[in-house]
């Protein structure tokens, strides 16, 4: 009854419904459509990052995480890679290793990233085979290659085929190791492709030969985004102690952190917005019900409780809610859809942007985040409720003869 | 007079026109607000590579920007630091020598990194490279150096203790010197801080350099000026490579590029649902009017001053918003000032973005010009809002519209 009364009053005005509805439903179309693009973007640079520097899980040697201390090494590290991966069936697990060096050709050198890679694991993972420019990415064989990265190639001076020399240092003793280039990759973030450098994992074992079979990294990659809760605690537990087992958050705080400031300063954004649209809606509340004091004497005086009068706000508040919501809704989804499928290019704005160590693809498409997409619904329905509170508590204070007098 | 009467109509219901110029000056506010945190972003990105590390403008031997082969010094270096030291645009300037060696302790832990050779006297006046010195001293005489926070924590090398550094010299030997170190430097650039310095002359004689150097470093009086003081150098020295900091780091316009793409759109959306609101007050307020609309009609005022008086209407309350956006705006930027924003990250560090380190909270820095596109934006959204509810109002019947209750 009470309802059939407010969506009457609320039809009865439909340019001033309309206007009050399109702003809760504006604002929750662009919270929505922006969610998904963000939500989207952001699950294209974990999932790229996540492979290509980490995993979802890692094991590192305890204190590696806080000091990066090449020294610090897994000794026997294709013994654990095993024990795991037969403990977790269906994951990918590979091991690398991070040296700090320098590279010289005789026109040149460099200090750079070394790593030591599984070629055959890593393929399956990595972005950087797919952005080979020259050469061949590494194979079962390859212990005397490297693939470096164009910019590094340019200021080496160097081409597929030309030898470089990689120095590292050992317990205090540098020592130079001969490599001959095998690849050149371009993936357009400038420090990846001045400063990375990729050679087979026993390679770089060679360089050294104090620890047997070491590794810095034992990465657990599962084949969803995201990995079930119950993968860290059971990688801990086989991996046993001496190790610091982290998920990824952990492993790449610069990637986590990055995103975690993105989504708070959206939030903030959105939120802001949301505000905003309730504003509207009480605005347009309060209006309505000042221009019908009269007609909600004649209410009371018909005998309606002024809780009724109350009741009565609180349900056109509520209805011009779920309509808006609705309409926003719809649409959001509507705009969703292109992004989504299609995506969006920004590489003629700008290049590669790199995060953690990876460059981010440019082409850019949404995802349906259905978690956001409700709570951003259910937040607009609220904000309603809470938009018509102040006037629906008004005209239950309203006085019959008061209300009758005025015009 | 027309608009002594639009102003006092604006009134006739406060509630109404106090929400809206509220919401329409949230949305100033908020925008001011964000250029405020947007600033003091750029201005951390900025400070740590252009100020502390790259400066305005470098100029370099022509093919050193791609190679960054060490043989490649400038020619002929003195005589154009001389010349740039007479340029009345140029604030200072300063040579730089780079390498890239590895550096080891007593420690027996070697790390790579950036090796630079600078004239300690002219660097500190230019990037204030001294100020950076988080423990021990700036450089102050030869064969001595100063290395950053990270190659401190991964070598374990304090002040007072000795630098190893290994790398390669110009005639092809090993350089290959220890030197005490006076000094650990803090930049938030991460690369520099990766690195060690040595005093010019050390470096040079470090890498056999003979007296070169790799760059001549820029700061200009005028920072917005940089583009046109880089071409007039550039055709002055044309056999060398002379480029400004945008060019040199095209990231950090890119990230300004879509910061300003992001405000952009922002005010665009606000002032979308903004528009809303103040379409719904004037239509709501034409509506109730429209007795006396008629009245006025009938009286002899022509339609297109009832339109002049809506738009004035609506322009006042945008001006109105303007003056609340203002002012709530103004808040919001001194909480930035003096408050920030916090950048969260646990161990109440900063963390790494872009290959700088930041603070664990930014603090607002607002350029006035930000505040013109929100200001414009509000008194368009006002007036294009008020066509409508005008357009309506000129076209009533006076006959119907006195008819009505």
């Amino acid at each position: 009854m009470i309802f059939r009364l407010a969506f009457r009053n609320l039809i009865r005005r439909p340019m001033q419904s309309f206007l009050a509805a399109g702003a809760v439903g504006g604002s929750l179309m662009i919270l929505i459509a922006t969610t998904n693009f963000q939500e989207g973007a952001w699950v294209n640079v974990v999932r790229d990052t996540v492979r290509a520097a980490a995993g979802h899980v890692v094991v590192q040697p305890l204190g590696y995480q806080k000091s990066k201390d090449p020294e610090l090494l897994i000794p026997d590290s294709a013994a654990l890679a095993k024990t795991i991966a037969s403990a977790n069936p269906g994951t990918t697990v590979l091991r690398r290793i991070f040296v700090g060096g320098m590279i010289a050709s005789p026109n040149n050198s460099v200090a750079v990233a070394l790593n030591g890679v599984e070629p055959e694991a890593e393929k399956s993972i990595s972005q950087i085979p797919d952005k080979l420019k020259e050469g061949e990415w590494l194979g079962a064989d390859s212990d005397g290659e490297v693939i470096i990265g164009v910019t590094l190639a340019k200021r080496l001076q160097v081409s597929i085929g030309d030898k470089v020399v990689v120095t590292s240092s050992r317990k205090g003793e540098l020592q130079g190791f001969p490599f001959r280039v095998a690849g050149v990759f371009e993936v357009g973030s400038a420090a990846m492709d001045a400063f990375f450098v990729l050679a087979t994992l026993s390679a770089v074992q060679n360089l050294i030969p104090d620890v047997t079979d070491p590794a810095t990294q034992v990465a657990v990659q599962v084949p969803d985004f995201e990995a079930p809760a119950s993968l860290l605690g059971s990688v801990t537990q086989v991996s046993g102690d001496g190790f610091e087992v982290l998920p990824w958050e952990e492993a790449l705080p610069a990637l986590y952190n990055t995103r975690k400031l993105d989504r708070t300063s959206n939030a903030v954004t959105l939120g802001f917005l949301a505000i905003l649209s309730t504003i509207g809606i009480l605005n347009v509340l309060l209006m309505s019900l000042f221009q019908r004091t009269r007609e909600m004497g004649m209410l009371q005086a018909l005998g309606m409780r002024p809780s009724g009068l109350t009741k009565l706000l609180l349900a056109e508040g509520f209805l011009l809610g779920v309509f808006g919501a609705l309409v926003g809704l719809i649409l959001g989804l509507a705009v969703s859809f292109p992004l989504v499928e299609y995506g969006f290019d920004y590489s003629m704005m700008q290049d590669a942007t790199p995060v953690g160590g990876v460059a981010l693809d440019t082409h850019i498409k949404g995802i349906y985040s259905w978690s956001h997409t409700i709570a951003w619904t259910v937040a607009h329905l609220c904000f309603a409720a809470l938009a018509a509170l102040w006037p629906a508590i008004r005209a239950g204070r309203l006085e019959a003869v008061d209300s009758l007098r005025a015009h | 007079m027309l608009a002594q009467i639009a102003w006092r109509n604006l009134w006739r219901n406060k509630r109404r026109t106090f929400l809206t110029a509220l919401t329409m000056g949230l949305g100033v506010a908020f925008c001011i607000w964000m250029a405020s945190y947007m600033g003091g972003f750029m201005k951390v990105m900025r400070g740590a590579t252009v100020d502390r590390s790259i400066g305005h403008i470098q100029v370099n031997h022509k093919d050193y920007p791609e190679t960054q082969n060490p043989y490649d010094v400038v020619p002929k270096a003195q005589s154009l630091i001389a010349d740039l030291g007479q340029n009345a645009k140029v604030k200072t300037v300063a040579p730089r020598v780079q390498a890239y060696a590895m550096f080891a302790g007593d420690d027996d832990k070697a790390a790579p990194g950036k090796l630079m050779g600078v004239d300690a006297v002219a660097e500190a006046k230019m990037t204030e490279f001294d100020q950076r010195i988080e423990e021990g001293a700036w450089l102050s005489a030869e064969n001595q150096a100063v290395i950053g926070r990270e190659l401190a924590d991964k070598t374990n090398i304090k002040v007072g203790g000795k630098l190893l550094v290994v790398g390669t010299a110009l005639d092809g030997s090993i350089a290959n010197q220890i030197y005490p170190v006076v000094g650990i430097y803090s930049t938030g650039n991460v690369a520099m801080d990766s690195g060690a310095v040595l005093p010019l002359a050390t470096a040079q004689e470090l890498l056999v350099l003979d007296g070169g150097v790799h760059e001549v470093v820029i700061v200009t009086r005028d920072f917005d000026r940089i583009q046109d003081t880089k071409t007039e150098l550039a055709s002055q020295w044309s056999d060398l490579s002379v480029r400004s900091w945008s060019e040199i780091s095209p990231d950090l316009v890119q990230m300004e590029g879509m910061i300003s793409a992001t405000s952009l759109i922002m005010v665009g959306i606000i002032m979308f649902l903004t528009g809303f609101m103040i379409i719904n007050t004037l239509l709501m307020s034409v509506y109730e009017r429209t007795r006396e609309f008629g009245l006025l009609i009938s009286l002899g005022l022509q339609p297109p001053k009832i339109v002049q008086m809506i738009l004035l209407e609506s322009g006042l309350l945008g001006l109105v918003s303007c003056v609340v956006g203002l002012v709530l705006g103004w808040f919001a930027h001194l909480a930035m000032v003096y408050v920030g924003f916090p950048l969260e990250v646990e161990d109440g560090k900063g963390f790494v973005f872009n290959g700088v380190m930041l603070d664990p909270v930014v603090y607002g820095s607002l350029d006035l010009s930000a505040l013109v596109l929100p200001l414009v934006a509000v008194m368009l959204t006002a007036l294009v809002g008020g066509l409508w509810p005008a357009a309506r109002a000129a076209r009533l019947d006076p006959v119907v519209a006195l008819a009505q209750e």
